[in-house]
């Protein structure tokens, strides 16, 4: 009996880690409505002006660092710190539509969550 | 076989949710700041964001302008998910700019959270400082202005006014004055007569006008008080403990004023010769230094005598004289007396006297004995009296 639940309990880790793997490494996923989580490979940096300029329908795009929200708000031309998108970290990217986002040549992206 | 499963699904939850990546997420607020109505830049000002369901200790806050978060003048930009209540879609947040030193606050504005990317406040305006005005500082005389005459040996009441303009209807809480000599006094100096008086608590007339309070701080002013330009500093705290200073000037106008205690009682004496010695106290109830300005006359002014007399003699001005500074008890001959004493006149004439005015607040002890004497030629009898006229001078004596 005890083998006969830990083969179960096996198996259900199994599934729960390959579908978690595969929902939250989608390359270069359609992007929805609301929030997204995205991490970027880059071959050259770039402010996320830029980004909201290449990609109007992006409303907000965040990130945290040490404790604290970073974020710049596609409005009056632009509301916060014009900060620069970087390899390996996370970012939030509110949308209004759903869009691929538009990057410069030879950029990826994976978006993480579901 | 039920109950392990669901524990193990519980396990494998709690698993799985160590694996999937740390998730930041945001939602702004964003909102304008209009500047104060007084011309007070909203930038650098503080703006604070809290659930009021939750209570203000859990807040967010943000410099608006340049510095702050939003990098953009007048605008502030905080993530209500940073709250330690993140929060949610429906909550109606509350935001004020608050106190960071120079009192310019605001009134609260309220947003409701949506689903959108960020949510954007009611605009806000900086709230202005109350404005003090027309400060005034008077006796009950207002004509001519900004000149204060005292009282003989008492008290006057001198006011500070003011009108304070509470564009904002903060309200004022508190209001108070130093009046004090503006050249050898200070604001922060303790009382004294002569020097600094203190109103701790104005009288604060609220509905004096459209968010308009009178202010007004009355003073006993005493008699010795200096006779010189005087400050009226008045110290206006509004409702939210901003401070604010208003001050006025006004002249005391000099006070001659003495006080002759006692009449001149030469007693009785027979024949020819010369009276003896009579003290007069002479008290100083004015705020200067003063001279001594003195004549006599027996009925009528300027009448030639010192006494008039029962008899058909009367008794000459000449023959009654003083001594303003030094005393010589006893017998005299005629001599002496004239060699140590001063003729009275039928005309005034003014003495150095230096009588100082008042300095203690406790005690007056500007006071000076003056000293008398009478000579009765032959031919006076029955009963003889006369006036001496004592007058306080700032002219310089002889």
């Amino acid at each position: 009996m005890p083998n006969k639940l830990l083969l179960i309990f096996a198996i259900i880790l199994l599934f729960t880690l390959t579908l978690v793997i595969v929902s939250s490494t989608t390359d270069q996923s359609n992007m929805i409505p609301g929030k997204n989580h995205v991490m970027f490979n880059l071959t050259e940096p770039f402010y996320v002006k830029d980004l909201i300029k290449w990609n109007p329908q992006i409303s907000v795009v965040s990130f945290s660092k040490e404790n604290k929200t970073i974020g710049f708000v596609n409005l009056y031309n632009g509301v916060g710190d014009d900060f620069i998108i970087e390899n390996n970290q996370e970012y939030e990217i509110i949308l209004s539509k759903n869009i691929y986002l538009v990057l410069p040549p030879g950029t990826q992206y994976i978006n993480l969550e579901v | 076989m039920t109950k392990t499963f669901f524990i193990s699904l519980i396990f494998l939850i709690i698993f799985i949710s160590f694996l999937i990546p740390g998730v930041s997420a945001a939602h702004y607020i964003i909102g304008f700041v209009n500047n104060a109505n007084d011309g007070t830049s909203a930038n650098g000002h503080s703006i604070v964001l809290w659930n009021p369901s939750k209570g203000i200790n859990d807040n967010k806050t943000d410099i608006i302008g340049e510095t702050g978060n939003s990098g953009t003048d007048n605008l502030y930009m905080i993530d209500c998910e940073l709250l330690n209540n993140s929060c949610k879609i429906g909550d109606t947040l509350n935001l004020k700019v608050h106190n960071n030193g120079d009192y310019h606050v605001s009134n609260n504005v309220s947003v409701t959270i949506t689903g959108a990317g960020y949510d954007i406040a009611p605009n806000i305006t900086l709230g202005s400082l109350f404005n003090i005005t027309m400060v005034s500082v008077d006796d009950d005389i207002t004509s001519p202005p900004n000149e204060i005459d005292l009282f003989t040996a008492t008290n006057r009441t001198v006011t500070c006014s003011a009108i304070i303009n509470d564009s904002e209807g903060v309200g004022i809480k508190n209001a108070t004055a130093r009046f004090f000599d503006n050249i050898s006094s200070s604001f922060s100096q303790g009382d004294n007569g002569n020097l600094h008086y203190s109103n701790n608590s104005c009288y604060i007339n609220s509905s004096y006008g459209i968010n308009e309070s009178l202010i007004l701080c009355n003073f006993q002013v005493a008699y010795y008080a200096n006779s010189t330009y005087w400050n009226c500093t008045m110290s206006i705290t509004d409702n939210n403990n901003a401070t604010k200073n208003g001050s006025s000037h006004s002249f005391i106008n000099p006070l001659l004023s003495i006080q002759v205690n006692d009449t001149l009682d030469f007693g009785s004496f027979n024949g020819v010769g010369v009276s003896p010695e009579v003290v007069l106290n002479v008290t100083n109830y004015g705020n200067v230094k003063i001279n001594l300005s003195l004549y006599g006359y027996g009925m009528y002014i300027d009448d030639g005598n010192a006494m008039n007399c029962s008899s058909a003699k009367n008794i000459s001005i000449m023959y009654e004289k003083y001594n303003l500074t030094t005393t010589n008890p006893g017998n005299l001959n005629l001599g002496s007396f004239e060699s140590k004493y001063i003729n009275l006149t039928s005309n005034s004439v003014v003495n150095n006297f230096n009588l100082g005015f008042r300095t203690d607040n406790n005690f007056n002890i500007a006071i000076k004995s003056t000293y008398w004497r009478i000579y009765l030629p032959s031919g006076i009898s029955g009963s003889c009296s006369g006036n001496i006229v004592f007058g306080a001078s700032q002219l310089a004596g002889i």
